[in-house]
């Protein structure tokens, strides 16, 4: 892929989005030279680690770097009174 | 009346005994869990069916809409006959009323749509597909306006997965505002009111907002809220 930074920027987000090993639509991509940043936050590690994998397909020649979370949810629900 | 709501579970066969230990308490902390949306990651059977086992230790009620994840395999229809073979009322402009300790409680449930925001928003104008798109939440907020009228209820919450108001979108990146939802679903509401819309979808947003007609709105992505559930305590 030799298309400049910003369209494989939103190549790499379409295919976050559309590969149903992740289907999310909230990873943000930064691309600078070879170096590709990941973050964000998905439910699980599967698909954190996916996202990581599908960056390499795509973007063979470059490096990833996976910031991306596994989102942590506390134990306790809290509440509100709306009077 | 106590009312717990969640929404963006996103649940996945990945997902497996993620959601069941937060959902432990909730029978006892309120009288009905809400699922405001994207109960599922990408809408298949499969992934509805790991949702379902999760919800089995629920002794509440449990009303949901879906949301666009649940949308994305064109099996909608499968992912609501899973959930209601186990109890779960998917709400697709529906209502339901439930006697809640003397009170009856009506929700109005619609997943809703986009366009934009009052000042910002898309119209039903120029090409078939713009129209369309615009139509679209147009019938959502129609079905939320008929099914308020239609409610006999002492308390009235609207459950959708799309925001009707831009102050519980706040924090995603502006230029997906008109993605996240519409100002159509809050003019239907201000219409007939109401004591609380529920919504998720934008799980950067924030978690408060406020119909310009004065009903609160309440964003409860599960990324943003992070903790298993929320509890409204709302009464007449």
């Amino acid at each position: 892929m030799d298309d400049a930074p910003q369209y494989r920027v939103q190549q790499l987000q379409d295919a976050l989005c559309s590969d149903e090993r992740v289907a999310a639509l909230d990873i943000h991509v930064r691309i600078v030279d070879v170096d590709v940043y990941l973050q964000g936050q998905v439910a699980t590690e599967a698909r954190r680690g996916c996202a990581e994998v599908i960056a390499a397909e795509l973007l063979p020649d470059h490096r990833i770097h996976n910031d991306i979370r596994v989102l942590t949810v506390l134990d306790a629900a809290d509440e509100e009174h709306l009077a | 009346m106590r009312i717990a709501a969640v929404a963006d579970v996103h649940v996945g066969i990945d997902s497996a005994d993620l959601l069941r230990p937060g959902l432990a308490h909730v029978s006892a902390d309120a009288d009905v869990l809400l699922i405001a949306g994207d109960l599922t990651q990408v809408g298949a059977p499969e992934e509805a069916k790991v949702l379902a086992g999760e919800l089995e230790g629920v002794e509440i009620p449990v009303l949901a809409v879906l949301g666009n994840h649940d949308h994305h395999s064109d099996a909608p229809h499968v992912v609501r006959e899973v959930l209601e073979s186990v109890g779960v009322v998917v709400l697709d402009g529906d209502t339901v009323t439930l006697d809640v300790g003397g009170q009856r409680l009506g929700v109005v449930g619609d997943t809703g749509f986009g366009g934009g925001f009052a000042g910002a928003s898309g119209s039903a104008f120029g090409e078939p597909e713009m129209k369309h798109f615009m139509r679209r939440t147009e019938r959502s907020a129609e079905r939320i306006d008929h099914g308020l009228r239609a409610l006999d209820a002492d308390v009235r919450v609207v459950l959708l997965h799309y925001s009707p108001v831009k102050d519980t979108v706040v924090g995603e990146r502006a230029e997906i505002f008109p993605f996240l939802g519409s100002y159509l679903l809050a003019h239907a509401v201000d219409d007939v009111g109401a004591d609380l819309v529920v919504h998720g979808h934008a799980h950067a947003g924030s978690e408060q907002g406020v119909t310009p007609g004065g009903v609160r709105v309440r964003n409860v992505a599960l990324p943003l809220i992070r903790r298993p559930y929320r509890v409204f305590h709302l009464d007449e």
